[in-house]
């Protein structure tokens, strides 16, 4: 593994050397308003005890806890304090555990996880309970069997309503009532604008309160695109080389775990933060953003801090946390804000 | 630059190398290492010269590179600006910072190629596979090279056959001293190299090379194969390529058909 060192002290807490802790504490990551400083060492457990595969996503609950997803099935979501202390698991049958979206509902926490191996989405109360299933959307008429729907994201809208990426199926963006009845069907596979290429996350943009509309990652074209809440297309965000994997509105920015960048090499992967005019304006652990005429110039890995990032979560402080893909087995990075 | 070994290593984005040198100049608990510096060539294949740059753009970052087959070093050469290339041979470049690891090697490949087959007409024997289909057959001879992340462009055809005949016809009668298999090999991808070659000149056999079977995995590499002719001529060129008949035992895909991925079919 090429960032073996970064991906060996993730697993050590306490084990590295103290000169070492210190000096890549020293290091900051990160561009303009947005920068960082790093703990490899955030939330490392005994992975005998809490073992994980990849850490797919983050998230905080109303508590300020810190929530991840992972899909080893000893223990499905592992619950930490924002210092990295764990403080609860639950969950053993989500074997393809990949999307945690959290959403307040009546004051009460609930979680919405899609199973990439069950071919559904689960939603459950915040301490694991499960309260409804989505299963393969037979009724869309798009799928054949339910192979065909491999969930990656869901999104929950002001009223209730869910929408579900398939980004590993066929690339539909199927939109629910708080019911989970289907209303409407949109998207899929194809070379169009308003079609996909891994559509991989989705999130609701309600920065403008008056107009709320879905932000949806085409991963492999390294484009965020902008939907209204009916399915309608809008507009395109182009990001060149940064493969993101799912937007996370916080304040007024969009944070994007990025997994490769470039020509999409393994390991190559950083962070991108958007502004309100979805300007990249800082890209931890990737050069500096940097636009001509109006056009980003194709982003890149920098520094080997991440290897394969697969979610942000940004807490009330303003620091993020990083979940990997494919790295080694590892437990999520930690950014302090500067 | 060093003249051509008879198969290139190719590895357009990343090499393998390890980070050796400079380590006890540095100062101590470092672990971050730069990542390699982005190479770019104009033409990976080229008739008169090629432009090739670097960069990793990073505040402090040198970066230093060789033309001579060793490996970078802070001794090596500061790159100031692009490097106007003219033969055959390969760049390794690496970046440095004084604050983190030096980066992994880079390295490009250039080629120096003949213009004989330029205007070739071009048939393949079995069709490409339907996934791979390149950009028809002239896309063999139209220097254009494919990348590593083969399903990106049209400049890779893949195949699944025990043989692959590729027939050109050139406008006129030339000498034929080199033919060149530009391949991928990416393992990881179930796409191998070729068990053999052979080279028909005017229908008489002019050359032939076998090549080991893979026995691990290695990494994805963009290679030149050579098969040396016999100084011959003629205005008709076929190469027979065999392929293994199955995956070997050691990989995932074992007993099931290898893939066979080329780019570019050069005469010198």
């Amino acid at each position: 593994m090429r960032n073996g060192a970064v991906v060996l002290s993730g697993f050590g807490a306490g084990l590295n050397a103290l000169d070492s802790w210190a000096r890549y504490k020293d290091v900051v990551i990160g561009h303009n308003s947005h920068r960082y400083k790093i703990d490899l060492n955030w939330g490392a457990l005994n992975a005998q005890f809490y073992p994980v595969k990849d850490c797919h996503e983050m998230v905080q609950d109303s508590k300020g806890r810190i929530v991840l997803l992972t899909n080893h099935t000893k223990n499905n979501v592992l619950i930490y304090s924002r210092s990295g202390q764990l403080l609860e698991v639950w969950g053993t049958e989500f074997p393809g555990a990949h999307g945690l979206t959290l959403n307040v509902e009546g004051g009460e926490d609930f979680l919405y996880i899609t199973d990439n191996n069950r071919h559904e989405v689960i939603k459950t109360t915040i301490d694991g309970k499960v309260v409804m299933v989505l299963p393969f959307p037979q009724v869309s008429g798009k799928y054949d069997s339910p192979d065909q729907y491999i969930p990656t994201e869901t999104a929950i809208a002001e009223n209730g309503d869910i929408y579900v990426a398939d980004g590993y199926g066929l690339q539909y963006l199927l939109h629910y009532n708080a019911r989970g009845e289907l209303l409407n069907v949109f998207g899929g596979k194809g070379q169009g604008e308003a079609s996909f290429d891994n559509a991989h996350g989705i999130c609701i943009d309600d920065r403008d309160p008056e107009n709320p509309c879905l932000l949806i990652t085409d991963r492999m074209r390294n484009k965020l695109k902008r939907f209204t809440l009916d399915g309608k297309y809008l507009s395109t965000i182009n990001l060149p080389g940064a493969f993101i994997c799912r937007p996370v509105i916080h304040r007024k920015n969009v944070y994007l775990a990025t997994i490769w960048s470039g020509e999409g090499g393994e390991g190559t992967g950083f962070i991108s933060i958007l502004d309100e005019q979805d300007q990249l304006i800082s890209a931890p652990g990737g050069i500096t953003p940097r636009y001509e005429d109006g056009e980003l110039k194709p982003m890149y890995q920098a520094l080997k801090i991440f290897h394969h990032p697969h979610d942000v979560c940004v807490d009330d402080e303003d620091n993020l946390y990083v979940a990997q893909w494919n790295s080694g087995q590892t437990y999520p990075i930690k950014l302090y804000r500067v | 630059m060093k003249p051509l070994p008879a198969l290139f290593l190719l590895s357009f984005l990343f090499s393998c190398s390890a980070v050796r040198e400079t380590e006890g100049a540095l100062p101590s608990g470092m672990i971050f290492q730069l990542a390699s510096p982005q190479c770019r060539v104009d033409s990976v294949l080229f008739v008169n010269s090629a432009l090739l740059s670097l960069e990793l753009d990073y505040p402090d970052v040198a970066i230093r590179y060789t033309d001579n087959g060793e490996d970078v070093s802070l001794n090596s050469r500061l790159y100031t600006g692009p490097i106007r290339v003219s033969t055959s041979g390969a760049i390794h470049a690496r970046a440095f910072h004084p604050d983190f690891l030096p980066s992994e090697i880079v390295s490009r490949q250039v080629r120096k190629i003949s213009a004989a087959a330029l205007n070739a007409s071009v048939a393949v024997h079995p069709e490409p596979h339907s996934s791979y289909p390149g950009n028809g057959p002239r896309s063999l001879v139209d220097l254009q090279k494919g990348s590593a992340a083969f399903r990106n462009g049209n400049y890779w055809m893949g195949f699944q056959a025990d043989t692959v005949d590729i027939s050109l016809s050139l406008d006129t009668e030339k000498p034929v001293g080199l033919v060149t298999l530009s391949v991928l090999e990416d393992n990881a991808s179930w796409i191998f190299l070729p068990r053999s070659a052979e080279v028909f000149v005017d229908g008489k056999l002019v050359g032939r090379k076998d090549w080991p079977a893979s026995t691990s995995p290695g990494t994805s590499a963009l290679q030149f194969l050579e098969i040396p002719v016999a100084g011959t001529t003629g205005s008709t060129i076929q190469v027979r390529v065999a392929n293994w008949p199955s995956i070997p035992d050691w990989h995932p895909g074992k007993g099931t058909p290898p893939w066979f991925f080329i780019d570019e079919l050069l005469i010198n």
